[in-house]
């Protein structure tokens, strides 16, 4: 295992013994969760090569302006992609979790157009594109799944869009929470009730465009709910049920049916 | 950097025991006006009272650094008060 940044240097990639292969279960997990795919095509993407990486929380995965040349699966921890402007303000505009492909974009386009950073401390498992490239000519199921990947982060993008622009703030909170509770449980099998949200207010704040005092003061009126508590510096869901209800959430936007 | 904490009042006071840490007291008010724009913003309705929306910011001391009131005021009162 090496720590890293950067992607773009040469990483040692090793053909990876069968016990290896098992890291990947997650990331084959998050694809079957949208897209059909026989088990012969779930084999071949076990046997992807990759590189094991490791990243301290905050430490850029990308940055804008790259050129990648290695998509990174996210195996387990959270990172965020966010934009900056001219004055330093960030929004983040996505949160993947575990199972998540972080760059399945620069399969099709040249340059990163945002930056990506660990969020928690995080374990990658670092893919050559050339790799992923030839197994999407060679396996027609597999290209369909890379599409349907991103076009449903595109669906949360167009989520969150209505989020940021037209929820109030109490509504805008809960919907994520309810959100990253769907897809944690989804792919990387955790139930709601040990969910620990590792987001700061901060970060809460630059995610819902909020102000942090905002978010502190809609957290305290979330946790009087019931919806969620606090232990510490930590969140957790408590009734999941009234959490939905005040997001008015519908996991629609997901496609969890997709391949039913 | 200081912490500040944002207490406010809309009809019912609701005092700020987590606060901010922030560079200085010119941070603080930007804040504390950013942050009352987003609680206009979410209920308008949050000044229908007659003491409007007010945040107090103190520092760690427990100081009032300053405070941002916000007021609707009505131009022609049935009663005739002047405003």
């Amino acid at each position: 295992m090496s720590r890293g940044p950067p992607l773009d240097l040469p990483a040692t990639i090793v053909e990876p013994p069968k016990s290896k292969g098992d890291r990947l279960d997650i990331f084959t997990r998050k694809l079957l969760s949208h897209s059909l795919l026989s088990t012969v095509d779930q084999q071949a993407m076990l046997s992807l090569p990759f590189s094991l990486k490791l990243f301290a929380p905050n430490e850029y995965i990308l940055r804008e302006g790259e050129q990648a040349k290695f998509c990174p699966l996210l195996l387990s921890g959270f990172a965020y992609r966010h934009k900056l402007v001219a004055d330093g303000g960030r929004q983040i505009v996505a949160l993947k979790i575990p199972g998540d492909p972080l760059d399945f974009q620069s399969l099709y386009l040249r340059t990163v157009d945002h930056n990506l950073q660990a969020l928690t401390a995080v374990e990658l498992a670092v893919v050559p594109l050339a790799a992923l490239e030839k197994m999407a000519m060679e396996r027609p199921a597999f290209a369909r799944a890379v599409i349907a990947d991103i076009l449903v982060e595109a669906s949360i993008g167009r989520e969150w869009l209505l989020n940021i622009g037209r929820r109030n703030a109490i509504a805008r909170l809960a919907h994520l929470l309810c959100e990253l509770v769907h897809r944690l449980n989804q792919t990387a099998l955790i139930p709601a009730d040990t969910i620990d949200i590792p987001l700061t207010q901060e970060q809460l704040a630059d995610l819902l465009g909020l102000t942090p005092v905002h978010i502190n003061r809609t957290l305290k009126t979330l946790e009087a709910t019931g919806a969620v508590h606090r232990e510490g510096r930590r969140l957790r869901i408590g009734d999941f049920a009234e959490l939905c209800r005040i997001a008015d959430f519908s996991d629609l936007y997901l496609h969890r049916n997709n391949v039913d | 950097m200081g912490r500040y904490f944002f207490h406010t009042t809309d009809g019912v006071a609701e005092p700020d025991d987590v606060g901010f840490d922030l560079t200085d007291d010119d941070a603080a008010r930007r804040e504390a006006v950013r942050f009352g724009g987003g609680l206009l913003n979410d209920d308008p309705d949050i000044i229908r009272n007659d003491k409007g929306l007010r945040i107090d910011v103190t520092n760690e001391t427990g100081r009032l650094c300053f405070a941002v009131i916000i007021l609707a005021v009505e131009a022609n009162r049935s009663d005739g008060a002047r405003v």
